[in-house]
């Protein structure tokens, strides 16, 4: 048969007047406008396109769209490689380039297909049976498997095309654009509602395409000429989620080389309806025998469709198997189309259909072998016996290149299930079809299982149940993608398994990028006559989204790179970068980790900012700290309940430290408060901990406390802050242009007042995290460049330097505060830290009566403390295991653990801080402090966390 | 005392005429609290405040924007519009936060607004929905943020945390059409 022989010469949705060339393993091929791959291989005659996943036999093109097993193919190159897309869905465009997959050195000459010879010692489960044990073997296994398993190549390189997240909201969604669903649109939207049609297809029509039904046509045009329709073509509708909203896989640009300027590849729609209207239309089911997976066997719709659609015959002398009438109508379009029908097979003994004049129709008759290599070239038949599912009597064989099977019809009703809906069994169409509507989703047409007509009179369609050939050892094939034969089925039941999600799980029978369309049911019919029950009985395996694969691409949308996460800036994130500061994460935000010098390592410049606070003066970037405004006449009332300590006693202009707790005791956060007057008061929280903090206190207001008069604003943003800490700090800000009077007379420790700071307004809180004499300067955010600039720009002789947060935890570390996450991790309470003289005795509040508890009491519990190392200059590790002795055993006698580890600048020496059980009454002992990441183990003494200052003398000065 | 220095907004970027994205700069943004139980609290201040959800003002001089029962948020950028507002509400029993230096405000045209929202944000802005003098508290690229469909038709304000305001200026660039 010559090349192109295939194509009819006239007829089919095709644009002969637009030839295109394509690529298909390195082969150069011409087929026209408005083919798919798939139409344009069968046009050329090409049959073998790809290797089974298993045993890596030859498969041809089985299907017509997304229930596609076999054509899987790698689409594209380089960066825009994408592997087992369906070549039934991919439309031609000029240039195009396709490899086959799962074969080695090339599709004709296949190694692995060597496999079959031993596929007697691969059934179901073989891996798991096989790779047990011993576990330690494990990582060889795996790599075995990885190589043998595992379906396409992925691309290395970044994907180069744009992918679009969308959200949209309309009345009416309808999911199919077949003859229900372009009636169910017209109804729609005759009605005045906003409809939205989408299509898995280039276009609409469903089973309809190129049957030049006029119907069809007039509504696919008058559908396009209403403004309150959206058609999306080439959009699969993938999943229905709560609240009525669906998630829609748009196929922007993947019918064109690349995607238009400014176009997406792929758009992902959440997409909120008040109606959809499920007309997804029904598969065609396989029959199972022998041999049933050799190229040249396909769905008789897919024949059909490749011959009305794209003028294509998919062979020239075709046998149809089938159950069902449907397949007659068919024969009849094939054979006018100059298709050969050398039989019609017919697996019911009673059927009285005689309208193919000249074609030699059998009942009760049934394919039971195929023959051929790469290729079809005939079947064997035989006479059914039985329930139709074993054979009597001699077998006959019958020569063809083309094998039709028509089992049936499945409905498509995965949306419907993944609505949650129920499924009923029909026994006149031996398919599981919705019970009744869910809320807000209609299911019309085939997807029902009304398939008009009268395809299915004239006897029950049998379903593809396997046809048991004694002694036979040759495959029949369920589950074509996964490799997964009847034999396989039989023996996860008789191993036991019964439930179907299991045999799914044991055979993968349904799984793959097709997800079953052609199998599961199939898979459930076997299991059932295996088990001896009845199909209704044995349920079908769980419709889960996506109905077909969903790229990663268009999953993350444009939530890549500098999107992945919002960034936020403090007002004086210029400055910092400005000044080659190093940054580190925190939250959302990237605050200075140290600002280096020119050739100065990270030690240097965290010694040399260290040093700055506790000899000079030194300014940090506090505005990421969590900041609320409360306002009301019950704010310290509810201050007091949010709070371990009290605040009643504080006065306007002055600032408290404060500690709160989870209900269960244990410390949630700490900052400060500022009372600004009678009934404003200003809350600091932690970096991390601003918004969970904001929740904490909206939900105690809200709903534990409604009563109380007080309101909440989060004012973080409205302030930037810079903290200028030590011994000098004082007279640099008395060098500035201000109306505060920073003496300590007039502004003492944890005082604050309002003025001005070189004509910027401003609110100063003389706090101290360092232990240094520190002011904290809030200015407007605008203002906040400003003032950075005006602080370090001052002259007299200060040198101040702008120090990060490396600085900042090694001064508080000398200080022996502890902070949320490494000593207050959420197992720790108020007692733990040494702060159970902060907890008053005269009121309630959250988490009090947790402290009270057993298993809080002091005893034995792990307390912050100091350690040095004995020998005066290890560093201690961070994070490392505190031991009684040197010698970790398999159970290590364990005191403790290691929270923070800092080299201190200002003592010359390592400390750390730790959690420590009693620790509070073990300082001056030895621990042996060990990492068994680096496996180094020093001794360490406890000291009391106080490093430096411990009267708290120079703060106050 | 007032500013007396010029401000410095978040992206600090001299207004360019023709940009689809514009940022508002200079503004007096307050949130407002009414007082608890008490009748005709905007009329006493001769304010339209609204007080069904999600509605704006008409007043376009100071915009009042409905954000929970009995809050506001107050936006002016003219000083004469408000006089001394904020002393009357004070002494009628309602408390302001200031948050004039706190957001970052986004002005867009309404059609090409709705086309850059709509790839991050699930409200319903359609025109027949999302009305002139509606606004609407929501999420935008994961970012927290108030939307304001102006009284006029032809514009949105996006309001966000000042600190994401480069952030959501580089991402609403990003998801707008070339030009």
């Amino acid at each position: 048969m010559s090349l192109g022989s295939f194509r009819l010469d006239s007829g089919g949705l095709i644009d002969r007047g637009r030839k295109i060339s394509f690529t298909f393993d390195d082969r150069i091929y011409h087929g026209y406008h408005g083919d798919t791959l798939a139409s344009a291989l069968l046009a050329n005659g090409v049959r073998l396109v790809g290797r089974s996943f298993k045993y890596h036999r030859p498969r041809g093109i089985y299907g017509l769209g997304s229930e596609e097993p076999n054509a899987l193919v790698r689409l594209r190159q380089g960066a825009r490689a994408e592997p087992n897309i369906r070549a039934t869905q991919i439309e031609l465009y000029d240039g195009l380039v396709a490899h086959s997959q799962n074969n080695w050195p090339s599709l004709r000459w296949d190694i692995s297909s060597t496999l079959g010879l031993f596929s007697r010692f691969l059934p179901a489960g073989f891996y798991y049976k096989t790779f047990m044990w011993p576990g330690k073997f494990w990582p060889y296994y795996e790599n075995f498997i990885r190589h043998m398993a595992g379906m396409g190549r992925s691309p290395e390189a970044p994907d180069p095309d744009r992918y679009e997240k969308r959200h949209g909201n309309c009345d009416v969604l309808i999911i199919g654009g077949g003859p229900a669903g372009l009636a169910a649109a017209l109804s729609a939207a005759k009605g005045g509602a906003l409809v939205w049609l989408a299509d898995e297809g280039a276009r609409l029509g469903g089973r309809c395409l190129g049957d030049g039904n006029e119907t069809v046509r007039e509504t696919i045009a008058t559908l396009a000429s209403l403004e309150n329709v959206t058609v999306l073509r080439r959009t699969t509708v993938f999943g229905k989620y709560d609240d009525h909203l669906y998630g829609l896989l748009e196929h922007t640009g993947d019918h064109l080389a690349s995607p238009a300027r400014g176009m997406p590849r792929q758009r992902l729609w959440h997409l909120r309806t008040k109606q959809a209207v499920l007309a997804s239309g029904a598969i065609e089911r396989p029959l199972v025998f022998a041999n049933n997976d050799r190229p040249g066997v396909m769905l008789t719709t897919a024949v059909l469709h490749y011959l009305r659609a794209y003028a294509v015959r998919s062979g020239k002398r075709a046998v149809i198997n089938t159950s069902n009438d449907s397949a007659y109508r068919a024969a009849q379009i094939l054979a006018a189309h100059g298709i050969e029908i050398a039989a019609i097979v017919d697996h019911r003994p009673g059927t009285k259909r005689r309208d193919m004049p000249g074609v030699e129709i059998l009942p009760g008759h049934a394919v039971i072998d195929t023959s051929g290599g790469r290729d079809l070239t005939g079947v064997t038949i035989a006479r059914l016996a039985g329930n139709g599912d074993t054979v009597r009597g001699s077998e006959r064989r019958l020569d063809c290149d083309l094998l039709c099977l028509s089992g049936g019809f499945t409905p498509c009703v995965h949306l419907y299930s993944q609505a949650g809906g129920k499924l009923t069994y029909r026994q006149d169409i031996q398919s599981l079809v919705p019970q009744s509507d869910v809320p807000g989703m209609l299911v019309v047409g085939a997807a029902a299982g009304e398939f008009g007509g009268d395809e299915f009179a004239g006897g029950e369609a049998a379903m593809g149940r396997p046809i048991s050939l004694s002694k036979s050892r040759r495959k029949q094939f369920i589950d074509l993608q996964n490799d997964v034969t009847a034999a396989d089925v039989e023996l996860a039941a008789r191993e036991g398994y019964r439930s179907v999600e299991h045999v799914k799980r044991y055979t993968t029978l349904g799984m793959g990028t097709d997800q079953g369309k052609t199998s599961n049911l199939n898979g459930i019919a076997a299991l059932a006559s295996a088990l001896d029950k009845p199909l209704a009985d044995v349920g079908i395996t769980t419709y889960r989204p996506p109905y077909t694969p969903v790229t990663i691409g268009a999953l993350a949308g444009r939530e890549i790179g500098v999107f992945l996460a919002p960034t936020r800036r403090t007002p004086m994130q210029d400055c910092h970068e400005k000044a080659g500061a190093v940054f580190t994460p925190a939250g959302l935000w990237q605050r200075p980790h140290y600002y280096p010098r020119p050739g100065e390592t990270a030690t240097d410049a965290v010694n040399r900012e260290v040093l700055a606070v506790r000899r000079n003066v030194a300014v940090v970037d506090v505005s990421t700290l969590g900041r609320i405004d409360l306002h009301g006449p019950d704010v310290v009332e509810f201050l007091d309940r949010i709070y371990i300590n009290g605040f009643n006693t504080l006065a306007v202009g002055m600032c408290r430290y404060g500690v709160m707790l989870r209900d269960d005791g244990m410390i949630f956060d700490d900052g400060t408060v500022a009372r600004m007057s009678e009934t404003q008061f200003i809350m600091t929280t932690t970096t991390a901990n601003a918004g969970p903090v904001m929740a904490h206190l909206e939900y105690y207001l809200q709903v534990v406390w409604p009563e109380l008069r007080v309101h909440l604003t989060s004012i973080t943003d409205q302030w930037a802050v810079a903290a200028v800490a030590g011994p000098r700090s004082r007279d640099l800000l008395d060098s500035l242009d201000s109306s505060i009077a920073f003496a300590s007379q007039a502004m003492p420790h944890m005082a604050w007042r309002a003025g001005h700071i070189g004509g910027i307004p401003a609110q100063v809180f003389r706090i101290s995290f360092s232990g240094e004499l520190a002011y904290e300067i809030a200015v407007p955010a605008d203002h906040g460049h400003a003032l950075w600039e005006l602080l370090l720009a001052t002259g007299g002789g200060f040198d101040v330097i702008p120090y990060g947060t490396e600085a900042l935890t090694t001064l508080r570390t000398e200080k022996g505060h502890f902070v949320m996450g490494p000593e207050a991790d959420g197992r720790a309470t108020p007692g733990d830290m040494g702060l159970r003289a902060m907890l008053s005795a005269k009121k309630d509040f959250v988490g009090r009566r947790s402290l009270r508890l057993p298993g809080l009491a002091p005893a034995g519990r792990l307390n912050l403390v100091g350690l040095i190392p004995v020998d005066g200059g290890s560093s201690i590790p961070a994070g490392g295991i505190l031991l009684q002795s040197q010698v970790a055993g398999p159970l290590p006698d364990k005191a403790g653990h290691v929270t923070t580890s800092v080299f201190s600048a200002s003592l010359d020496k390592p400390i750390a801080l730790a959690m420590v059980r009693d620790g509070r009454q073990r300082l001056g002992e030895e621990l042996w402090a060990h990492s068994p990441l680096d496996g180094r183990i020093i001794a360490v003494t406890i000291t009391d966390p106080v490093f430096i200052d411990p009267k708290g003398e120079r703060l106050r000065a | 005392m007032p500013d007396p220095r010029p401000r410095r907004s978040a992206l600090n970027r001299p207004p360019q005429p023709g940009e689809l994205i514009q940022e508002r700069t200079d503004l007096w943004i307050q949130r407002l609290y009414g007082p608890d139980r008490q009748s005709d609290f905007g009329g006493k201040l001769g304010l339209d405040l609204p007080e069904q959800a999600n509605r704006a003002s008409q007043d376009t001089a100071l915009h009042a924007l409905w954000l929970a029962p009995r809050e506001w948020l107050l936006v002016s950028d003219a000083d004469a519009a408000r006089g001394n507002l904020a002393a009357r509400i004070v002494a009628n029993g309602g408390a302001l936060s200031d948050l004039s230096h706190a957001r970052t405000v986004f002005r867009i045209a309404a059609g090409p607004a709705r086309n850059i929202l709509a790839q991050g944000c699930p409200l319903d802005l359609r025109p027949a929905i999302f009305l002139p003098g509606h606004c609407a508290q929501s999420v935008l690229a994961s970012v927290a943020i108030l939307v304001h469909h102006l009284a006029d038709g032809a514009h949105m304000d996006i309001y966000v945390a000042r600190s994401y305001g480069q952030y959501m200026y580089d991402w609403l660039n990003d998801a707008a059409p070339p030009t």
